[in-house]
């Protein structure tokens, strides 16, 4: 159609605009030069092969060859469009030693701003835009016909290059001048051009649909080298422009009026097999849109919305595309020292406690970063949660709060989703008779995370599917003929109930959970959710469902939105932080104790560590560098990474307390709180051990630590100078022992309770360093010894009450 | 006679007959298309319409402004697009070229009558509407709206004037519930007709055999009206278009199916151009005075309450139970929580086949919107209960499950009986469990499934605990003696239900429903206190979900009680309730003879 524009334009008025464009398109191709070389004079060159018709040029050079130029092209794109096609058509001819009648189109890519389908509206029609969606549906590739050859059936005089303009459009009149037929002419097929024509649907994205509505849809029109490029169900960019079908002039012609009255249609007779634009929406007083594209690139964002070129993008990138203020967010998040208990706190307010889960999604979001072998393997940096828990403690929501979180992100239960609906099956295509791919959770999860709950009801044969896809990120398909590999480039969150209904704390994690030893291998992290009854956390619960029914806002609040969070993570993700070396040599001292721990360990042990466990570590230790932001893993990291793998890994087993355990023999220091199940119970028998159930022992500590901080309280609100440091340890003695006194019937019991609560105490003083007992510094004038003996202790600032 | 206004009127005269339209008295007068048959109405009549919105399709751009030219006399006239479909274009004249007509932007939205709605509504809107016209035809002097008729230009208009004239002693003559085939019945599936009119076009109800119409609403200045969300109820007035000229145009381009999807007969599915908009929160028709509701609130929860208490054979825990959840609502959503929803499971029903039905005939009396699904194998098979995108045609096929806000769904387990769910069925199961617990449907888009919002209260009647999950698992306790007596009772039920109590219960359920509530502060302290209490010896039985249900049952007890603020009796009784409710199904479970710990 418009491409013949300029040929034929004897009797129209000559478009300054286009043919100044023309020539300085034309320039531009011929001057752009990089590194020295004229770039477009390669690409044009391909072009005198028959089968390639289009070149390829990027808007940034454009640009920066002459602002003018780009911002007409922007603006006035489907006017001068044929200009430019004129201008390569010049420029293929000249140097390219393409015939000269051949036809040449443009088409751009990196064109900067991208529309959703739903900002598409009239005041974009014409201009030079990308937009974005979901490809729904193809339809078949037509020849379209561009520019008709007609035989005149009265005289037969040949009518060459008539415009179709949308619509089959035969001669005005002969151009015999003494036959005047304006109605019998007959297309010469041969000798008019054709070009091939694809309308395929796309859709607005999950991401981009606002609450409660319909998808929108738009047409795109794919037209020569580009059709049969695009897959339904897949996402794409789209390059071009918006036009209004049918084009404004059509409705003068006054065949279109009869058509639009008479009430009944199809009288005229049209050649069969010449489809395309025409008659697209003629009717009434209505016009469609349709967009007319002329490049296509696979979109492949991460975290949606935000960041917008795919792959390749940088922090820097990202940072040119970010407003100022939206920068500033950033940088102040970045700066944050509390930025890990911030952000999980403003992502999920509404859930209680288990600071540790939370923890670990929020560097599942943040990931790992993937590796790739000098053999060309890789190796995965998604990290892959699972949650096991006792009914009611609030799984589903995290998932279901995550799946809603982030934009791209797929929520499905393991017991509905079959190996297709999670993974991927192969489908014979109505349309086409062809097997094709359709894609389960697990690929609509890509570069996302795949939230599934009840994970341990899915068959097994599908658990065996999923396997690949959790380590190696891709899916294989070898099915009715056909072969693929698709990627699953994603993190998985999985929720799963214990066997019996609760969890039981006397077997082990495998015992308990319904999942192959090779599926549990490929989490990193496992977390247990015990429901505990416990008056510390069920007050806090209350309070926080009390909350959400009356409609007040979160008692924390959120410190940051949620639009900043997602932001920042998806600002924070493009670092790729390198293990420096004090990082990597204390990754190396972790694993080797967890080795030893697990060879000489209790035999009831958890799961064999493995080297899956040490790549966990070290995914785990660049999530926490990514989550600052910074270039290089660090031993801070490596020590969070660490305590969180030991938290998920150990946590399964809470070993009763031996309290006394100084006494006997020399404790692990450095195997953290729960885990000191050195000594064998059956070791000895005989002596009588103070020891506590982990619950008890976790309940004894928390009551003694909220009434130290509620004193501290006080004493800070009173001012009270001489308790303005803390408590004495005899006052937390004596509270507890006046607290339990009910409890207590004779002396004997006293005293045990009274050592009981010292052991614990030292306990927690010197071995889990919650209670900091103050030194001298500051206390003057008091007498060193009773402070040896009776300290004054506070609660160490950072320590949070949880379950 | 009722409200009249031509298109050409509206335009010159807009904002005076926009004042007129708003006005709530006059609003009643436009012609309803929902109770006038086809035949009476004609083009750019202005009518309203009252349904949800089904489907949303791409905006339509359409000329606002163009100019046509007679041929003989040259003369060029400028005229508005807006409130139409077609050119105004006599054969002697013909569209002038030009290059500035401005093209604008509507919404289109696919309507269909409100899915569910029960018949007593219709008859109500039905009756208002014939009201409103008699009262109008004795009064001669009408408003100014009715003495531009004169002006108007339509030719169909005296003809139309002569139809209504004639049907007018016919219809006042009749009592609202006789003779008129039941044609815009919007019921259940099991006692309709059968036919619907269908030209190889589905009109997509949700509810399979329903009736009702279908309208294609275009919204021109669809910023200063309410935005519209899929399963909104609207109450529309715009002008109507009935050009025949627009069923589908052949195209090359789309397939057969999408013209007619997209460019449905306007006999069929009329097209509705909105000069403006209401979203509607209830079908019901209210008073202008709600204090009274309030005043009577007590009263007539002890009326309703006896009601039920009968057809409950004698249980006054489940008639509480069952008040509590017909004025249940969704108000608030959060963190992917739906706060106050309430589904409530009738179990150990007795198993007399006609009982549910029995129960349902009076329900169905009571709420503006319900329906009926009896949960056979042979529907949980057949019928698509989740929407699904049909990218053939480009548009959304209606499913069971897509139903407005407050609609009452009642599945019937009783009538399900042993046999093999197919994949369709564990789907379909699947939907509903989805539905009851989050009050969630997931439409299928094909390549992914997109949850939308749903608001819709279950009730579970089952002879045994129901296979789906269920907030409030309520085991009756039937007295034996009432069972010999079942048909009477109901008919003494049905007999009791009549005017004025029936419009005083139909009206207190749909105020408490959407009544405002509070919880005071220092009730709060208690229920957390209580719960803390409740953790401390329920131990592991006791979970956050049962503070949940607490805080909504004893909100919807409150609320039945016509109090807005939670009183801390309210509070106790919602204790007692669920104390009582939970011993029961211990009672129930310890009588099973235990066949193994089920998990």
């Amino acid at each position: 159609m418009d491409v013949a524009d300029a040929q034929i334009g004897q009797n129209r008025v000559r478009d300054d605009v286009g043919v100044r464009c023309q020539k300085l398109f034309q320039d531009f191709l011929e001057e752009f030069k990089e590194d020295g070389v004229v770039k477009y004079l390669e690409p044009v060159q391909q072009l005198k092969e028959p089968e390639r018709s289009t070149l390829e040029v990027s808007f940034d050079d454009v640009e920066k060859y002459n602002q003018n130029l780009a911002t007409t092209i922007i603006e006035e794109y489907y006017r001068i469009y044929p200009f430019l096609c004129q201008a390569v058509r010049n420029f293929a001819h000249d140097r390219g030693e393409a015939r000269k009648d051949k036809d040449c189109y443009v088409s751009f890519v990196d064109v900067p701003t991208r529309h959703k389908v739903r900002e598409l509206n009239t005041t974009k029609i014409g201009t030079l835009i990308r937009i974005s969606g979901q490809v729904v549906r193809t339809h078949p590739v037509h020849p379209e016909l561009v520019l008709g050859t007609f035989v005149c059936l009265d005289c037969q005089t040949v009518v060459p290059d008539v415009e179709q303009q949308f619509k089959f459009t035969n001669p005005t009149i002969c151009r015999n001048p003494v036959c005047s037929n304006r109605r019998r002419f007959m297309l010469d097929v041969e000798k008019s051009t054709f070009v091939d024509f694809q309308k395929v649907r796309i859709q607005e994205t999950q991401a981009e649909l606002p609450r409660g509505t319909i998808p929108r849809s738009v047409e795109i029109i794919l037209r020569a080298e580009i059709v049969e490029t695009v897959q339904a169900g897949d996402r794409y960019d789209f390059t071009g422009t918006l036009i209004v079908v049918p084009d404004v002039g059509v409705l003068a012609n006054p065949g279109t009026r009869a058509e639009i009255n008479s009430r009944h249609k199809g009288g005229e007779s049209q050649p069969e097999g010449v489809r395309g634009l025409k008659s697209l929406g003629v009717r009434d007083l209505n016009y469609r849109m349709a967009f007319l594209a002329c490049s296509v690139a696979s979109s492949n964002t991460r975290f949606g919305g935000i960041d917008q070129l795919g792959e390749e993008m940088s922090a820097e990138l990202m940072k040119k595309h970010m407003s100022d203020a939206e920068w500033d967010k950033v940088y102040e998040m970045s700066r944050d020292r509390n930025l890990y208990s911030n952000l999980i706190n403003s992502l999920f307010p509404s859930i209680h406690g288990n600071d540790h889960i939370k923890k670990g999604i929020i560097l599942m979001l943040f990931g790992g970063v993937p590796k790739h072998t000098v053999e060309g393997t890789t190796l995965r940096g998604d990290i892959n949660c699972c949650i096991v828990g006792d009914p009611s403690t609030a799984k589903s929501q995290l998932l279901k709060q995550v799946a809603d979180f982030i934009p791209r992100a797929v929520y499905t239960s393991g017991k509905a989703s079959s190996a297709a609906g999670l993974t991927a099956a192969v489908v014979r295509d109505e349309e086409s008779n062809d097997f094709v791919i359709e894609a389960g959770a697990l690929m609509l999860a890509d570069n996302g995370v795949c939230c599934i709950d009840e994970f341990d009801k899915m068959d097994p044969r599908d658990q065996v599917a999923i396997h690949e896809a959790m380590e190696q990120q891709t899916i294989s398909i070898a099915k009715a003929g056909v072969r693929a590999t698709l990627n699953a480039r994603t993190s998985i969150l999985a929720a799963a109930n214990p066997i019996n209904g609760r969890y039981d704390r006397s077997k082990s994690l495998q015992q308990n959970v319904m999942l192959s030893a090779p599926i549990m291998s490929r989490f990193d992290l496992f977390f247990i959710l015990v429901d505990e009854c416990n008056e510390v956390i069920d007050y806090a619960i209350a309070t926080k469902i009390l909350a959400l029914h009356s409609g007040v806002d979160d008692e924390v609040e959120r410190v940051y939105s949620q639009e900043e969070v997602l932001r920042y993570i998806a600002f924070a993700r493009q670092f790729k932080p390198v293990i420096n070396e004090g990082a990597s040599a204390l990754l190396v001292d972790h694993y080797c104790q967890l080795r030893q721990r697990d060879g000489t360990g209790s035999g009831k042990s958890t799961w064999r560590i493995t080297v899956r466990q040490l790549e966990s570590m070290i995914r785990l230790s660049e999530a926490m560098a990514k989550m600052e932001c910074s270039d290089e893993v660090i031993e801070r990291h490596v020590t969070e990474a660490y305590r969180l793998l030991n938290k998920s890994i150990i946590r399964i087993e809470q070993p009763d307390v031996h309290l006394d355990a100084d006494d006997d023999q020399p404790m692990d220091i450095e195997d953290g709180a729960e885990n000191n199940d050195i000594d064998d119970p059956e070791a000895a028998p005989g002596k009588k051990k103070l020891r506590l159930s982990f619950e008890d022992y976790k309940n004894l500590s928390n009551l003694l630590v909220i009434f130290m901080r509620r004193e501290e309280q006080q004493a800070e609100d009173g001012e009270d100078e001489s308790k303005s440091q803390g408590v004495h340890r005899s006052e937390v003695v004596a509270w507890y022992l006046e607290n339990i006194q009910d409890q207590i019937e004779t002396e004997e019991e006293l005293v045990e309770k009274k050592e009981l609560v010292e052991k614990v105490i030292d306990r927690l003083m010197y071995h889990d360093q919650i209670i900091i007992p103050l030194g001298k510094t500051g206390l003057t004038g008091k007498d060193l010894e009773s402070q040896e003996e009776d300290p004054v202790l506070v609660v160490h600032p950072n320590y949070i009450v949880d379950a | 006679m009722a409200l009249r206004c031509s298109l050409s009127d509206w335009e010159t005269n807009k904002n005076d007959f926009e004042h007129v339209i708003h006005d709530p008295h006059n609003w009643n007068k436009i012609p309803l298309i929902n109770t006038i048959p086809n035949y009476e109405l004609h083009d750019h009549q202005l009518v309203r319409f009252r349904g949800m919105v089904q489907y949303m399709y791409n905006p339509e751009y359409f000329m606002a402004q163009y100019e046509v030219e007679d041929n003989s006399s040259k003369v060029k006239v400028t005229r508005s697009g807006r409130y139409r479909d077609v050119i105004q274009c006599a054969p002697n004249e013909k569209v002038v070229e030009n290059r500035d007509q401005s093209i604008e932007e509507r919404q289109v939205f696919y309507c269909i009558t409100t899915p569910a709605l029960n018949d007593w509504v219709y008859q109500q809107e039905k009756k208002l509407g014939l009201q409103q016209q008699e009262t109008e035809s004795v009064s001669s002097k009408v408003c100014d709206a009715t003495t531009k008729r004169q002006i108007e230009d339509e030719p169909m208009d005296t003809d139309h004037l002569n139809q209504e004239a004639s049907s007018l002693p016919q219809i006042s003559t009749s009592s609202a519930t006789v003779q008129e085939p039941k044609r815009f019945f919007a019921g259940n599936s099991m006692n309709n007709s059968g036919s619907s009119a269908c030209h190889g076009l589905s009109l997509n109800f949700p509810i399979d055999g329903s009736h009702g119409i279908a309208c294609l609403v275009k919204i021109n200045d669809s910023d200063s009206l309410p935005s519209l969300k899929i399963n909104d109820l609207i109450d529309v007035v715009g002008f109507l278009s009935l050009d025949p000229s627009l069923a589908h145009v052949p195209s090359s381009m789309g397939t057969e199916a999408e013209n007619l999807a997209e460019n449905p007969p306007p006999s069929i599915v009329p097209r509705l151009h909105a000069v403006t908009l209401q979203k509607v929160t209830h079908v019901n028709l209210l008073p202008n005075n709600l204090d009274d509701i309030y005043k009577t609130a007590l009263k007539t929860k002890k009326e309703l309450h006896f009601v039920l208490t009968q057809m409950l054979l004698g249980d006054s825990l489940a008639a509480d139970y069952l008040i509590c959840h017909l004025i249940s609502l969704v108000y608030m959503r959060k963190d992917g929580l739906a706060l106050g929803h309430f589904s409530l499971n009738l179990s150990n029903l007795p198993q007399r086949p006609d009982y549910t039905r029995l129960l349902y005939s009076v329900l169905e009396r009571l709420l503006p919107k319900s329906h009926y699904l009896p949960m056979t194998l042979e529907n949980m098979n057949t019928l698509s209960f989740s929407p699904k995108m049909d990218y053939e045609a480009n548009r959304l096929s209606s499913g069971l499950l897509q139903l407005s806000d407050n609609t009452h769904l009642i599945v019937d387990e009783t009538r399900l009986e042993a046999g093999k769910l197919d994949a369709s069925g564990v789907v379909n199961v699947q939907a509903l469990r989805t539905l009851i617990t989050h009050q969630i449907v997931n439409y299928d888009f094909q390549y992914y499934s997109k949850p939308y919002d749903a608001d819709v209260p279950v009730l579970i009647l089952s002879e045994g605990k129901s296979l789906l999950p269920c907030n409030m698992l309520v085991s009756l306790n039937a007295d034996p003696s009432c069972l010999n007596t079942l048909p009477e009772i109901f008919q003494a039920a049905n007999h009791f239900l009549r005017e004025p109590l029936l419009t005083e219960i139909r009206l207190y359920l749909s105020v408490m429903r959407h009544s405002d509530y509070e919880f005071p502060e220092d009730l709060q302290k208690q229920a957390q206190e209580d719960f803390v209490q409740m953790r401390q010896t329920g131990g592991q039985n006791v979970s956050a979900e049962d503070l949940h249900l607490l805080l909504v049952l004893a909100r919807l007890v409150s609320l039945s009680n016509g109090e807005k603020t939670v009183s801390l009796d309210a509070w106790e009784k919602a204790k007692r309730m669920e104390a009582e409710r939970k011993s029961r199904i211990d009672i129930q479970r310890g009588r099973a003879v235990q066949p193994a710990n089920e998990p």
